[in-house]
């Protein structure tokens, strides 16, 4: 890689690296696995960096996606659980942090993977169904159907002083 | 709270909540360097004669391999190879432990010798079609093995983390004397499909390193579904306090050459259906243990489905055995 476009690269990771790990951790519930995910994404970019694509923000996501899946397949016998809903590892932090209070991020990492990392794409991230869709590997159409439904469970486990103006996305 | 409102609060609450990273421009680039001149090593022929040697060390010794062993006949003893130790810290009988993945999975020659000989095994089995997903992304439809899409035995690094049952949210944490970590070897992802409309049987292998383990099958907790740590399997134990295990059982053999061989098997309900698996751990005399697990399930919706209805596993448990006794003895490491 040429040393100007190594400089890009170095650029790209200083400034998206900590949302890349909240979104990672917002996946998977643990901030090393996060971490790790999003370490061996930035190497996969690193790899392909200066190859055409869309957007390399929805690449580096869409490979953490991929790698976090990967990870969670290995372990889907060994962890063994009967819903798709991700145990609540790592969240030891946040319950430290704030102390008994339901935030939107203790209620996200209640979600099954999929809805929480639809949600956070669509609304934290701001990216069309579409481009969800895309990075999930999924199509529009479950896009919609994943966040109707986590925006549901929100509901159901925040206040609904806190969730009733969540609109629109369920309508 | 409108929906920007509620990526907002997500900003907020991470302000306050991110810890620090260790992750930099510089230690990326330094990383993907190393990855970029081990891809080309790889692809080298003087590595591959040397995992080409490897693999041939191992197959000359006889009886490695399944299918060319009389099961009635003793295999010869492993040649000896000096295993590094990864001895488990001191464990406190009231923890409950599990394994967590840590670190980029990378192949070593050792790793690519367990592949060779995993492949050649897998694709010897008879009346079977073998799929894998291309290279290492699992989102990739499945897609007939060949050996440019073959998934390879990756090392891995797993560290060990423990909970109490005084803790009321059952969380998991690093040990107090700090993370534990232990290679594996694992992947080795196929899977077979014997008949149209059947479920596939989907392989896979671990070898573990010596030490890193305890001997023997774990409980399963019902504190938390089950967690085998330190174990590399887990037991029937605590099966009956499941009630989506439907019918499971457990055996305790010997191998050819006195290793012990535990043989769990287990049908349980789940959404999709009714889920079967059945693993042997063979652990070896050099003290290391090669599991090689057989789960009779759907292929996962995010790699494309092989569409049909559950059925009996084709593999027996003496197949599979063959199969974890044709792992070469490498250096887990």
């Amino acid at each position: 890689m040429k040393p100007e476009h190594e400089a890009e690269f170095g650029d790209f990771v200083a400034e998206r690296s900590a949302r890349l790990r909240q979104f990672a951790y917002i996946c998977c519930g643990d901030w090393h696995r996060a971490e790790d995910a999003v370490q061996s994404a930035l190497v996969r970019l690193y790899l392909n960096w200066g190859r055409p694509t869309r957007s390399v923000d929805a690449y580096a996501r869409k490979i953490i996606v991929n790698i976090l899946i990967a990870q969670h397949r290995r372990l889907w016998f060994t962890r063994e659980r009967p819903s798709e809903v991700l145990p609540e590892l790592g969240s030891r932090d946040i319950a430290e942090s704030t102390g008994d209070r339901l935030t939107v991020v203790r209620a996200m990492l209640r979600l099954p993977e999929r809805q929480r990392a639809a949600i956070a794409l669509r609304y934290w991230e701001d990216l069309s169904v579409e481009e969800t869709a895309r990075i999930l590997g999924c199509s529009s159409g479950s896009v919609k159907n994943l966040t109707m439904r986590g925006l549901a469970r929100l509901r159901e486990m925040l206040s609904e002083a806190v969730v009733q103006d969540i609109e629109g996305a369920t309508t | 709270m409108t929906t920007s409102e509620l990526g907002r609060s997500l900003d907020a609450e991470f302000a306050e909540l991110t810890p620090p990273s260790a992750i930099t421009g510089e230690s990326i680039i330094h990383k993907g360097r190393q990855v970029r001149v081990r891809r080309r090593l790889f692809g080298g022929g003087a590595v591959m004669a040397g995992l080409a040697a490897v693999v041939a060390a191992v197959l000359v010794v006889p009886g490695l391999l399944p299918g060319s062993v009389d099961p009635d006949a003793a295999r010869p003893p492993y040649p000896p190879v000096d295993q590094p130790e990864f001895p488990l810290p001191e464990l406190d009988p009231a923890g409950m432990y599990v394994w967590f993945p840590r670190e980029d999975a990378s192949r070593t020659p050792e790793t690519e010798a367990i592949s060779a000989a995993w492949l050649e095994s897998v694709l010897a089995i008879d009346g079977a079609i073998a799929y894998s997903y291309e290279g290492e992304d699992p989102t990739s439809p499945w897609q007939p093995l060949a050996e440019d899409n073959y998934d390879h035995v990756l090392r891995s690094w797993r560290a060990l983390a423990v909970t109490y049952p005084s803790d009321p949210e059952g969380f998991f944490r690093p040990l107090d004397s700090g993370e534990y970590l232990a290679p594996l070897y694992s992947g080795g992802s196929v899977a077979l499909v014997f008949a149209d409309g059947v479920w596939p049987e989907e392989l896979s292998v671990e070898v573990h390193a010596k030490g890193s383990f305890l001997p023997g099958v774990g409980e399963v907790d019902s504190r938390s579904d089950w967690e085998q740590a330190p174990y590399v399997v887990h037991g029937c134990a605590g099966m009956d306090d499941d009630p989506n295990v439907l019918s499971y059982s457990c055996t305790n053999s010997t191998g050819p050459n006195g290793e012990a061989v535990a043989t769990v098997e287990y049908s349980m309900a789940r959404p999709s259906g009714v889920a079967s698996r059945r693993q042997v751990a063979l652990f070896r005399t050099d003290g290391t243990a090669v599991v090689v697990s057989d789960s009779l399930t759907p292929l996962s919706e995010d790699v494309g489905i092989i569409d049909g209805q559950g059925g009996d596993f084709v593999l027996t448990g003496e197949d599979l055995l063959d199969l974890a006794l044709g792992i070469p003895p490498v250096p887990v490491k």
